[in-house]
């Protein structure tokens, strides 16, 4: 039995546990972790905007190598704490509004240089760019309305999506099976992926 | 009853569906998936496990970088302590006076570990007026004042 007095803290991997991790990790895991952030990326054929897969899964290593996040092994698997953390920097940043790159690689003269590690590196959106965002977001869901038009299961997901319904929700609401979910939502995942904002893509 | 989600929130909610959908897939559709947009699955393997790498590389490097500049304070602080104290036992134990006269904490450091002042040893002496120094309760440089009123 879990002994929920312990805290997360006291169970969190340290460094050469991390290290351990990454390099236990397979090919399919690095296929998984390069997914999840292909989906999650927000990066435009102009490199001085949004972020890409590599940005993501390289911030979310250093996040737990430092301790911003923290990984319980006992509690929930390597692969699946990397892309939680992903999705959560992804949600982050859009919400701060960055635009710029944050990779670990050296930059360009003209790309000032951000420090993953530094806890006031962080903008605060202006309304321009919360208005931006918003265009954005707008836009992605339009995009995927109008490429699913037609094909049923999809459109239920997305009205779910509006709507703040869950899987079961939608599944009833629908009249599919689950696996007819399953398959529809793989396909609006891998379309969502695709989309890359601002007329871009890398 | 649920109300209508901004579009920021429905693009949340599909990045979630997005985390589950890969999290669900098997290796043969991830391979596919990568097919499928003219990648090489290996290829594309490879270059995230490099990119891992470099980042642990890059975490042991900062770190390093943090423990140097951490361990330069403590060496500059120290420097600074015997510095600041006087070369002989006798002058070691005038400053310690000072302090006592003039601050609390001082008297109350002295008092608790030894009963009279001229108990102590110079190696006492030495002792407290390091901890003293940690404490900010010594008298500043060329300050003869002893603080008795």
């Amino acid at each position: 039995m879990a002994d929920d007095t312990k805290s997360v803290a006291d169970d969190a991997a340290g460094t050469a546990q991390i290290e351990a991790a990454i390099e236990a990790l397979r090919a399919e895991d690095h296929l998984r972790l390069d997914r999840a952030g292909q989906g999650l990326s927000q990066r435009s054929g102009r490199a001085a905007f949004g972020w890409g897969a590599e940005d993501l899964y390289q911030e979310a290593v250093m996040r737990t190598y430092d301790g911003r996040r923290r990984w319980c092994p006992g509690r929930v698997d390597f692969v699946r704490h990397l892309t939680e953390t992903m999705r959560s920097i992804a949600s982050e940043w859009r919400a701060k509004g960055r635009r710029g790159p944050v990779s670990l690689e050296p930059r360009g003269e003209d790309q000032p240089s951000r420090d993953p590690l530094d806890p006031t590196d962080a903008e605060t959106p202006s309304a321009e760019e919360r208005l931006l965002q918003h265009q954005e977001c707008a836009a992605q869901i339009a995009r995927l309305r109008d490429e699913f038009s037609g094909d049923a299961p999809v459109e239920y997901i997305l009205m779910g999506l509006e709507d703040g319904l869950g899987r079961a929700e939608i599944v009833a609401a629908a009249g599919m099976t689950v696996k007819e979910y399953d398959a529809a939502r793989n396909r609006l995942t891998r379309a969502a992926s695709r989309w890359k904002p601002r007329g871009g893509g890398s | 009853m649920s109300r209508r989600r901004s579009p920021e929130e429905q693009v949340e909610a599909l990045q979630h569906e997005v985390v589950e959908v890969v999290l669900a897939a098997d290796a043969a559709a991830l391979e596919a998936m990568a097919r499928e947009e003219g990648r090489d699955p290996r290829a594309v393997a490879e270059g995230v496990r490099q990119r891992l790498e470099a980042t642990t590389r890059e975490f042991h490097a900062r770190r390093r970088q943090a423990l140097k500049a951490q361990h330069a304070q403590v060496v500059a602080r120290l420097g600074e302590r015997h510095r600041a104290l006087p070369a002989t036992p006798t002058e070691r134990r005038a400053l310690l006076g000072r302090a006592v006269g003039r601050s609390r904490v001082a008297a109350e450091a002295v008092t608790v570990q030894h009963r009279e002042f001229k108990e102590l040893t110079d190696e006492d002496v030495t002792s407290l007026l390091g901890r003293l120094a940690d404490l900010g309760a010594l008298p500043p440089e060329g300050d003869d004042d002893d603080g008795a009123r």
